[in-house]
């Protein structure tokens, strides 16, 4: 049996453009468990992104519920919300997001010291984590000085370094040269091999090939769903997902 | 030219705030200026136009009809070619008592003098109220509009006047302005009555003093005529020139002007200060749109005139905003003036320094705004597009351990001090406007707590420190024993010192290329030290042939201590060394001090007839005054010493008023200059704010930060604002008085109001940020971050 990480019960989102409302998220109903990676497909304005972003708590719904195990997202004022996704969420963003006047050391520890007091393992911390995505001998640079695929390890770094339940990630590969993007997501499956639950927006389907569980979406509600069999390997994952997205629009 | 205009526009619009702060501080700065300039030009037309139609004397010669024959002195000005009329000889009588209106004694002197004509030809008086006639009929009194004002008289009020036979009613027919003292600084204060009313109420042995007036064709020609004049006659009595009744006339615009030069200054720096961050921090968040638009084939030139244009529509439509505040402050500043002349509307034409005003802000917010925008030259489209906004800088390896996240950082001071050093040169900027409120705010605490402090600190403003002043109303010879002195010193243990004191005119003779000069000294019979009276420099006179001199004579005289000054008295010229110089309001610093045995030598039978007594502490000012009066009754005149000042403190008033006006505008000036550099800030770090908020910062963090940042800046602008404020606020006051005969402003510190200072420049930054930042706690980190 599944433990449920985050559930969503009948999400709505719209947003307010001149005077009329466009519904991005309508009533979507999902559950997320823990130790999954879970990728959320779609084509271009789809909701996939704004999805990520209501599960996170980074934008609030329009109506409906969001639980974050037992914590109410919906329900939350924005200072327990940032205090909840501290300790639960850690955020990859396609474009990156570091902050361009801290150096690679200081964005990956500016969450830590948000959370934690013990600074000097925090440190320790942060070390070994850009140790091991190579990143280490770039802690002094900032984010300008370095390539997309570094900026982006980076980044996950960041997401990581607080041990948050889940990871979201919000098209990861999209700014990045293949082998980059391999890197990038070598590191997230190696995460989830050791447990740590992954949400992950994409279009592509070798980095989708990467997850266990599909959601697919299409004008903001689930269209279909996949949950690949753990016995299967990578290149019967591809043709297994090229096969189900055949026919649908992405 | 119409994609620059639709960008322009967009830029206005999408800028709101900003486009309001800069028009604020625009307004704001305008409205000082103008009012500098309204004040400056405006100052002299009143008076001119005044002195103009009521065809006025530019020398007023007062005299002893036993000295010289009104007539000849009135044929020998006709003669001469410069003059355009001679007033008829006016007869004039003061005597040291008060007048009485409603049962109680005027609290400033007054002198009676004869008006011949309205329809004469100099020296007119216009009629505010009451019957139009030529002069006062038998039994009336016209009083001067100030009296007015300050007494809250009317017409058909009975003013009460002391003679030989007691007191003598006049009715109040009309309110009267005179071209000389109508703004009511000098003392006594001229009421008038009609031709022969003074032989009605005093003998004729008393009315041996006329007034005769001298109107020339140019206003220019007053020192040449005086100087013939006075090498044609021995001339022994007062004579007060042009350019003296002009001074007093202007002596408070002066010093409001000065001080309000001082505070356009300031708001023209802040507020290209603000336009040159507000220019910077638009091409900054405009950086990749400027790539783009460069891409599509926009020169720099487009794009400086888009910047341009943007702040040319400000200041058009901010200008005018200030314009119309300086115009109520100028009358706000002329309002005594406007009272004491009796005008009904502010005659005071504000259009040249409007024209002047809007001219100079054009070019100064045009060029600071071409300087700035200039930047946006070297954007290079590629790299703008590609990265969205300036290269930035690392602090990597900083020595200042504050700028790089360590264990022991505190993470909000970590991130204000961030805050703070991405955009130094606004920071820089920050601290520099910051560091003009606190030299205003320091100059309002430090410079009213002077004013207010006249009372207490009489000697430093050229006045005595006594507590009671005493006139004897009898005549002189009554007084021979001295009796009231020796009772004062002998026999009442609660008096410190009595010294006698009175005052004394004397000519100085015609010295090279000037014309002679008569001035009025004080003469003591003690040490002039016991009422306090300072030095600026020397001391003061001990022997009979030694005088100290009020500064401003001494810079006319070019004498200074050790010369020898000569003084024509008693028919004689009499040589007295400088022995000090003093600083004094009285008479703006003109006249000198003797000691009694100075004048005594020459004339044996001189005396005194005023007393000022310094009371022993503790004792009762007052009751001491009450029995003074129950004891002597009507010989003496008794006045508590601080009540004299009437005038100076009205001038004070106005000034003190201005102060706290301009001071307000300052703290509003910080709170707009603190908000608008929070706005930028959040503006430019938008992005960043998302990253934080989405990375853990709570919105409060963020905003904590955000007032840390500007805290630092405030209080490195009080660390260094405080000390150089305090150096540089009493020279800056004493150029601003010189010109009244204060060569060191009376500047009194006061602790606690410099210490007040702090908190509140501190509380209004808070508070400031506070506000500005209120948005970002509502803001949703994804919208943030998608920018």
């Amino acid at each position: 049996m599944q433990e449920p990480i985050i559930s969503a019960k009948d999400l709505w989102k719209n947003y307010q453009t001149g005077k009329t409302e466009v519904p991005v998220i309508n009533g979507i109903n999902l559950t997320l468990y823990k130790g999954d990676f879970t990728v959320i497909m779609g084509s271009s304005g789809s909701g996939k992104s704004t999805l990520l972003y209501l599960l996170s708590g980074l934008e609030v719904p329009s109506s409906g519920e969001i639980w974050l195990e037992d914590k109410p997202v919906h329900s939350l004022d924005e200072k327990m919300m940032t205090l909840i996704r501290r300790e639960y969420i850690g955020f990859v963003f396609q474009d990156f997001n570091l902050v361009p006047n801290l150096t690679f050391l200081e964005n990956v520890l500016i969450p830590a010291y948000l959370v934690k007091n013990d600074r000097e393992a925090l440190q320790a911390r942060a070390t070994e984590l850009m140790s091991k995505m190579d990143i280490l001998d770039l802690k002094d640079r900032l984010p300008s000085e370095v390539s997309g695929g570094q900026q982006q390890r980076c980044s996950m770094a960041r997401a990581i370094i607080n041990n948050p339940r889940v990871i979201m990630a919000d098209e990861p590969t999209g700014n990045l040269n293949s082998s980059s993007s391999e890197a990038v997501l070598d590191i997230l499956t190696e995460l989830n091999e050791t447990g740590q639950s992954i949400v992950m927006v994409t279009h592509e389907v070798k980095s989708a090939c990467r997850a266990n569980r599909i959601i697919f979406l299409k004008d903001g509600h689930i269209e279909d769903e996949l949950n690949f069999d753990p016995q299967i390997n990578a290149e019967e994952k591809e043709i297994q997902l090229l096969k189900w997205l055949a026919g649908k629009d992405w | 030219m119409k994609g620059i205009l639709l960008i322009t526009w967009a830029n206005i619009k999408r800028r709101k705030i900003q486009t309001i702060l800069v028009a604020i501080c625009i307004a704001l700065a305008a409205l000082l200026f103008s009012t500098m300039l309204g004040i400056g030009l405006g100052m002299e037309r009143p008076f001119e136009k005044l002195f103009a139609n009521l065809k006025a004397s530019h020398i007023v010669m007062e005299f002893n009809v036993n000295d010289h024959n009104p007539q000849d002195i009135k044929s020998w000005f006709e003669k001469q070619d410069e003059v355009e009329s001679v007033s008829a000889p006016r007869i004039q009588q003061y005597n040291n008592k008060r007048f009485i209106y409603k049962e109680e004694e005027f609290k400033r002197p007054a002198l009676l003098r004869e008006h011949v004509g309205n329809d004469k030809s100099n020296d007119k008086l216009d009629i505010l109220q009451g019957e139009a006639q030529s002069f006062p009929g038998p039994g009336e009194i016209w009083i001067p509009n100030h009296w007015l004002n300050n007494f809250e008289m009317a017409i058909g009020d009975t003013i009460s006047v002391p003679t030989k036979n007691g007191l003598f009613p006049l009715v109040v027919s009309a309110i009267v302005v005179d071209a000389h003292y109508a703004n009511g600084l000098f003392d006594p204060s001229p009421a008038w009555v009609g031709p022969g009313g003074l032989s009605l109420l005093y003998p004729m042995k008393d009315l041996s003093r006329v007034v005769l007036g001298v109107r020339l064709k140019d206003k220019d020609m007053v020192d040449p005529v005086w100087a013939r004049f006075n090498e044609a006659v021995t001339y022994q009595g007062f004579g007060t020139l042009y350019a003296f009744f002009k001074q007093i006339f202007q002596i408070v615009y002066q010093i409001t002007g000065g001080l309000l030069f001082v505070f356009a200054i300031f708001g023209i720096i802040v507020t290209l200060i603000i336009t040159s961050s507000v220019v910077n921090s638009a091409i900054k968040t405009d950086y990749k749109m400027i790539g783009m638009l460069k891409a599509q084939g926009f020169t720099n030139r487009n794009i400086i005139s888009v910047y341009l244009i943007q702040f040319f529509l400000i200041t058009c439509v901010a200008v005018p905003f200030g314009l119309i505040g300086g115009y109520f402050l100028t009358q706000l500043v002329f309002k005594s003036l406007i009272t004491a002349i009796g005008a009904v509307n502010f005659d005071i034409s504000l259009l040249l320094p409007s024209i002047g005003t809007f001219i100079a802000f054009l070019i100064g917010i045009l060029l600071i705004t071409f300087r700035t925008s200039r930047q946006a030259s070297h954007i290079q489209p590629v790299t703008a597009i590609r990265n969205g906004g300036p290269p930035q800088k690392s602090f990597a390896g900083t020595s200042f351990k504050y700028f790089t996240l360590r264990p022991k950082s505190n993470i909000v001071l970590f991130l204000g001090l961030r805050f703070l050093m991405s955009n130094k040169k606004r920071s820089i900027f920050m601290f520099i406007g910051l560091l003009f409120v606190v030299f205003v705010q320091l100059l309002y605490a430090n410079g009213r707590n002077s004013l207010s402090q006249l009372d207490d600190n009489r000697p430093a403003w050229g006045f005595n420190d006594s507590d009671l002043s005493v006139r004897q109303n009898t005549g002189l010879l009554e007084n021979q024993e001295d009796y009231f002195r020796e009772a004062m010193n002998d026999d009442d243990d609660r008096v410190k010192s009595v010294v006698k004191r009175g005052f004394y005119g004397a000519t100085i003779p015609a010295q090279e290329g000037k014309a002679p000069e008569t001035i009025v000294g004080i003469i003591y019979d003690d040490e002039i030290e016991k009422v306090g009276l300072l030095v600026l420099e020397g001391r003061h006179p001990v022997f009979e042939d030694e005088i100290s001199l009020g500064i401003t004579s001494s810079k006319e005289l070019g004498k200074g201590i050790g010369d020898t000054l000569d003084l024509f008295l008693e028919g004689q010229l009499v040589p007295y060394m400088i022995t000090g110089i003093y600083q004094s309001l009285n008479n703006l610093s003109r006249g000198f001090y003797i000691r009694l045995e100075g004048i005594t030598e020459i004339n044996p039978l001189f005396q005194l007839n005023g007393y000022e007594i310094k009371l022993k502490k503790g004792v009762g000012i007052t009751e001491y005054k009450d029995e003074l009066i129950q004891n002597y009754g009507s010989s003496f005149r008794v006045v508590e010493s601080r009540n004299t000042l009437g005038p100076i403190k009205s001038i004070i008033s106005g000034i003190q008023d201005v102060m706290t006006l301009v001071s307000l505008m300052f703290l509003g000036v910080l709170f707009v200059t603190v908000f608008n550099d929070t706005v930028l800030s959040i503006r430019e770090g938008q992005r960043n704010l998302g990253i934080f908020k989405a990375v853990g910062f709570t919105p409060r963090q963020l905003q904590q930060a955000l007032i840390l940042k500007s805290l630092i800046i405030a209080f490195f602008a009080l660390l260094v604002g405080i000390p150089i404020s305090l150096i540089v606020i009493p020279n800056s006051l004493d150029m601003l008085t010189t010109a009244s005969g204060l060569s060191q402003f009376p500047y009194v510190f006061n602790l606690n109001y410099t210490l007040l200072v702090i908190p509140l420049i501190l509380l209004i930054t808070v508070g400031s940020v506070w506000v500005a930042s209120r948005r970002l706690l509502k803001i949703r980190p994804r919208i943030l971050v998608r920018e």
